[in-house]
């Protein structure tokens, strides 16, 4: 009898069929995979299918929310130089069973782009690419956003049901030519990716490579394409996510503690950062900072925070979905003052204190040129000077190729000028029309991701008055037609009157807000509007309370807005809104308001500390270090592009999340509990990356 | 027909209602395929389930008779689905009752019943080495010692985690 053999007659694990050992490997971490492979031969097929079923390749072994996803999502991750070893390994397999390893194979995740920064595994990766992706012959969904389209060339793509892929110039441009089947495509993400060492990123003959691929024998009415996805700036916003909030890591690591109370207690503070006295203040923390370091310099606060967090998952503060049991009450009332208007407030000298410290922290900061305010950046817009939607709606128009069964429709990241819409011969709004029509009927999600839009006044029928630029040449020939649709929503590509009757799942993320809407005078100066003439411009936070009326289906909202359109004007859009009782899960985000919060969330999590310690030096360094997991809270929270099984962790909250949750209760519990009062079917509510469940909350 | 009787493989009898049955897809198939529509009491042999087993079988559909589940295509809503609180205690049993039911499961071709079963033996697997996993189980290392280093190396690109 084989070892592996049971012994007695007790049925064992062995005894399962593969099916069912298959499906326990494909509920295994990565790690616990290759250890029960390990552990018996029995396993080795369920756990090899396992590993090999869906593979991402990334270079950056750091990326914690790739790893974060990748143990929900339950894939493969390979990163680093682990990648070219893979390349390397599986280039040529001399066995059949080596070989069937690929045959595995369903799902691939790339999304760094072709200049890596390690050089061996660039090489290794150009080398041995197409050996190792001609050997995929089951491969069904390929997600590489920043991969050139010429990368498919030699795959065998006639099985593929989801692709998201890249369309930028090749240094060879020969490399263009080549035709693409894609006969069962169901979901398909078209990627613009900026690249700082090429000029131009937009590559007309792989885009026209790419549609026809769309054209199946002779029908150009492509009745399987279900999803479709246009990104114009793919991992731009989420690189300025990253690098804006590690530089604010930095600064709050040198003024933590007083730029945090500063930045956490108010939002609209304008203090005059003058006098010399606050010097000596700010002279006398950072000399009892370095005085006293001794008695605190090895304090293991990593230890405590791993200690916190373990007390935390033994003993959640706040319902998950596997453990619903617990609500606010659960904080001790010890821990926390009464909740007021500013929750934490000092005797008058300290807070006295406390604000001479911000005002110095940020005369620093301010002498430092260093603003510690995240902000939204703006010159995305200015990169993705081309709007590509009507470039791909063209394109789509020009081969005539109607998709009448698009239930996701995914725009992010670019512009939307009225102006450009017509430069083609057809207005893209036509275009549209006829590649999409039945949008109204048949869209089930759609997200308009950073769109941005420019101000226009509001259109006034009544004297066809509308908003002419200063510039007094324009690119393209200013109609007044155009005009006439800024009325409607996205410069008049969807009519504002027509209700989506299956619309279930919206992502609104656009811009203009009403801070940002502003002009250039002839000298570049900035034209700021105010008042009356500001009520008359068209702004997005009108055009969601416009929009969201034509959805009474709508079970989920993503709301991205801005420092005016807060929790109180949104909670005004929801009372209204025809969806009310229909909705499931919200989500809710306002990028300006991320440093305020999480300055607010730093201030809770470390008030407690004060009864711990009074050095000053270890609350310091406590900060620090709370800030930093904050950050990268907060980074992963306010993720703009479309990752691959993200929805695995979209409402969900994760360690780094529940870390802060009884902050998050006792900050924001209240006013989210009234969404859940006024919305009977919400379930879910996440709000800036922390996901309040109804069961959580004693309602 | 409002009841089914289904009879496990040491000839016990088990009177079901039809939607309880139905959840089990062979059942189902095997009522719309041979039943007439007032064929009360039409029974059904299930050769391949012991009568402890069916019984517990029979509790968990009657449990989840009107709970509704991902689709058997929706794999990624399935995988990530946790177990929930009910089967997670219906399942605490010993481990040979545990595999019944998951072989069971797998046999009336009941896929919730299926896929929590795994996750549950998944949960006993996870953080534990070869050798935690093997006495946790009681199965034995059949690998030789030269197998053991080739697997190593077969699978070193996928030791990331």
């Amino acid at each position: 009898m084989p070892k592996r053999m049971k012994t007695s007659n007790k049925i064992t694990i062995l005894d399962l069929p593969d099916k069912a050992l298959e499906l326990i490997a494909s509920n295994l971490s990565q790690i616990d995979t290759l250890e029960l492979q390990q552990s018996n031969k029995r396993f080795r097929t369920a756990c090899r299918k396992r590993l090999y079923h869906k593979i991402v390749f990334c270079e950056d072994s750091g990326d914690h929310f790739l790893f974060k996803l990748a143990d929900a999502a339950k894939y493969t991750i390979v990163s680093g130089k682990r990648v070219a070893f893979f390349f390397l390994q599986h280039r040529k397999l001399s066995t059949t069973e080596q070989s069937e390893t690929l045959d595995y194979i369903q799902e691939l995740v790339y999304y760094d782009h072709e200049d890596l920064k390690d050089d061996v595994i660039k090489k290794i990766m150009n080398e041995f690419w197409h050996d190792v992706m001609n050997q995929l012959h089951n491969l069904k969904s390929f997600i590489a956003p920043r991969l050139p389209l010429q990368k498919l060339r030699l795959l065998d793509t006639s099985r593929i049901t989801k692709l998201s892929i890249g369309i930028h110039k090749v240094s060879d441009e020969s490399k263009n030519l080549f035709q693409l089947h894609l006969p069962e495509l169901k979901s398909l993400a078209i990627n613009f990716f900026y690249h700082e060492k090429r000029d131009i990123f937009f590559d007309q003959a792989a885009l026209s490579t790419l549609i026809k691929a769309l054209i199946n024998g002779d029908s150009k009415v492509n009745t399987k394409l279900e999803v479709l996805k246009i990104n114009a700036l793919v991992g731009w916003q989420d690189e300025h996510t990253i690098s804006e909030l590690k530089r604010q890591e930095n600064i709050l690591e040198v003024t933590s503690l007083f730029s945090s109370y500063f930045w956490g207690s108010a939002t609209n503070v304008k203090l005059s950062y003058r006098g010399t006295d606050f010097k000596a203040c700010y002279k006398e923390y950072v000399s009892e900072l370095i005085d006293s370091p001794d008695s605190g310099a090895n304090l293991p606060l990593e230890r405590i925070i791993q200690e916190e967090n373990n007390e935390i998952f033994q003993h959640p503060m706040v319902a998950t979905s596997e453990s619903a049991n617990t609500n606010r009450d659960d904080i001790s009332k010890d821990d926390y003052p009464e909740l007021e208007d500013e929750p934490y407030m000092f005797d008058d000298q300290v807070l006295d204190y406390v604000i001479e410290m911000d005002r110095v922290a940020n005369v620093t900061l301010k002498t430092a040129g260093k603003k510690p305010n995240y902000s939204y950046s703006r010159s995305i817009h200015e990169v993705s000077f081309m709007e590509i939607l009507s470039d791909v709606l063209n394109t789509l128009f020009e081969e005539k190729i109607i998709l009448p069964n698009v239930k996701t429709l995914n725009f992010s990241n670019m512009n939307l000028n009225a102006e450009t819409f017509y430069r083609y011969e057809t207005p893209a709004v036509d275009a549209f029309n006829f590649v999409f029509p039945n949008f109204y009927e048949t869209i089930e999600r759609l997200s308009l991701n950073d769109l941005f839009e420019n101000p226009y006044r509001k259109f006034d029928n009544t004297n066809r008055a509308y908003f002419i630029p200063y510039d007094s040449e324009p690119k393209f020939d200013m109609k007044l037609e155009v005009f006439e649709k800024t009325h409607m929503f996205l410069s008049g590509l969807i009519d504002t009157q027509k209700p989506f009757n299956r619309l279930k799942s919206l992502k609104f993320f656009c811009f203009p807000r009403k801070s940002q809407i502003h002009d250039m005078d002839w000298n570049d100066e900035v034209i700021d509007y105010s008042g009356e003439e500001l009520d008359n411009m068209l702004s997005y936070e009108d055009m969601l309370i416009q929009f969201t009326p034509q959805a009474p289906y709508l079970e989920e909202l993503n709301i991205v807005t801005s420092v005016e359109f807060g929790l109180k004007e949104f909670y005004k859009v929801i009372l209204k809104l025809p969806a009310k009782n229909k909705l499931e899960r919200i989500s809710f985000i306002s990028p300006d308001m991320i440093t305020t919060y999480l300055a607010k969330i730093s201030n809770v999590k470390v008030f407690k500390k004060f009864k711990e310690y009074s050095n000053l030096y270890n609350i310091t360094n406590y900060q620090g270090l709370i800030n930093k997991i904050l950050i990268e809270h907060f980074i992963e929270a306010f993720k703009v592009d479309d990752y691959e099984d993200s929805q695995v962790l979209s409402f969900k909250n994760d360690q780094d999340a529940l870390f802060f949750a009884s902050e998050y209760i006792y900050l924001f519990g209240n006013e989210v509990k009234e969404f859940f009062k006024i919305c009977s079917k919400l379930e879910k509510f996440k709000f800036f990356g922390f996901t309040f469940d109804r069961s959580s909350l004693k309602l | 027909m409002s009841e089914i009787t289904l009879t496990s493989s040491d000839n016990e009898s088990f009177k079901v209602e039809k939607k309880i049955a139905e959840r089990s897809i062979l059942i189902k198939n095997m009522i719309g395929d041979l039943a007439g529509d007032d064929d009360d009491g039409f029974e059904i042999p299930i050769p391949n389930v012991r009568s402890t087993v069916l019984k517990k079988v029979i509790e968990w559909a009657t449990h989840h008779k009107d709970t509704s589940f991902p689709d058997d295509e929706d794999e990624d809503s399935r995988k990530s689905a946790p177990v929930d609180e009910w089967d997670k205690e219906f399942l605490k049993v010993d481990q040979e009752m545990l595999y019944e039911i998951i072989l069971a499961a797998n046999y009336l071709n009941i896929r919730p019943l299926l896929d929590a079963g795994c996750k549950v033996v998944a949960e006993m697997i996870r953080g534990k080495s070869p050798e935690e996993i093997r006495r946790t189980f009681n199965i034995v290392n059949d690998f030789s010692p030269e197998e053991e280093e080739a697997i190593k190396r077969e699978n070193e690109w996928a030791e990331d985690r």
